[in-house]
């Protein structure tokens, strides 16, 4: 694989990267509507399951964001490499 | 929430449930984009050892596995709301079983919603604010009005029968027109349908793309490689 077909296929992957990161910023933002909404209809249960519903939006948040920071970072390192070729 | 009924709280953890539905299906695309950056990475790091690239591999791995636990959670997590709502309002919803993997693929989040009609319900609201499907309506009816007339008792060559004859034949010549009549006026609406599916798929790609270019704006990284 020569420089070009490099340059060219890291520009693919940061486009991946890119698209992905979009789509999980909206899943993140989608979590949290769904957690405020789920908090303020059960608010007063202690039940269980109501309980370990929102413990688990509340992580799916957590890594949403976690995702987001990845495909950056690795995007941006990608990238460096690539200009220095 | 005081004052708040079971119907209530049942109504809006339905809605809830579409919201997470819908979102474990964009978290499972986030990790497509994902693997598939993580190939190109893959594919432009062989034969090197830079830090850089091996970093951009090893992030772009651990964001696909990350986007797949995310849809997992969601998944989870609408299994607990059902298990909750049928908890306190016994039947109401089918119960959902739990996701050994990432697994919240179209098919699974379909057959999931069916019973709800979240995602069906909200595409025949749609539906019925889209103009053209009164046109869709009207052109089926006026196709099954030239049908009803070809086949109908205005012909010149209809034979006549005797009176017991006629009258079994009738039945079955009606049977079999309204059967052709029903066919063809469902399969009309099933095309309309999926054009107006379709012109709303367009749409909400439309809208998603806008978002991507604003967000896209937003996000301050550039990764343009000259």
């Amino acid at each position: 694989m020569d420089i070009t077909q490099v340059k060219a296929t890291i520009s693919r992957g940061n486009q991946a990267a890119q698209d992905g990161s979009v789509l999980v910023q909206e899943v993140r933002d989608r979590t949290a509507q769904a957690l405020t909404s789920a908090a303020a209809t059960a608010h007063d249960s202690t039940h269980d399951e109501a309980e370990a519903g929102l413990k688990r939006l509340k992580e799916a948040i957590k890594e949403a964001s976690r995702v987001a920071e990845l495909l950056g970072s690795g995007a941006d390192a990608a990238t460096e490499y690539a200009l220095k070729l | 929430m005081a004052g708040t009924s079971v119907g209530d709280v049942v109504a809006q953890f339905r809605t809830v449930l579409g919201l997470i539905d819908e979102t474990a299906v964009t978290a499972k695309r986030a990790q497509d984009q994902a693997q598939e950056a993580f190939a190109a990475y893959t594919e432009a790091s062989r034969g090197t050892s830079d830090r850089l690239m091996r970093t951009a591999v090893v992030d772009s791995r651990t964001a696909g596995e990350k986007a797949g636990k995310t849809a997992r959670l969601l998944s989870e997590a609408a299994e607990h709301f059902t298990a909750y709502i049928n908890s306190i309002a016994p039947g109401t919803l089918p119960p959902r079983s739990s996701a050994p993997e990432a697994d919240a693929s179209g098919d699974r989040i379909l057959a999931a919603t069916a019973g709800q009609g979240s995602l069906s319900s909200k595409l025949l609201g749609r539906t019925a604010s889209v103009p053209n499907a009164d046109d869709g309506l009207q052109h089926a009816k006026k196709i099954a009005t030239a049908i009803k007339d070809a086949t109908g008792s205005g012909g010149v060559a209809v034979p006549k029968s005797p009176q017991p004859a006629i009258t079994a034949v009738k039945t079955q010549d009606a049977s079999a027109g309204d059967a052709l009549l029903a066919a063809f006026a469902v399969a009309l609406l099933g095309i309309k349908g999926a054009e107006v599916a379709a012109r709303l798929r367009s749409k909400a790609r439309t809208k998603s793309a806008q978002r991507k270019e604003q967000k896209g704006d937003g996000s301050g990284r550039q990764h343009e490689i000259s």
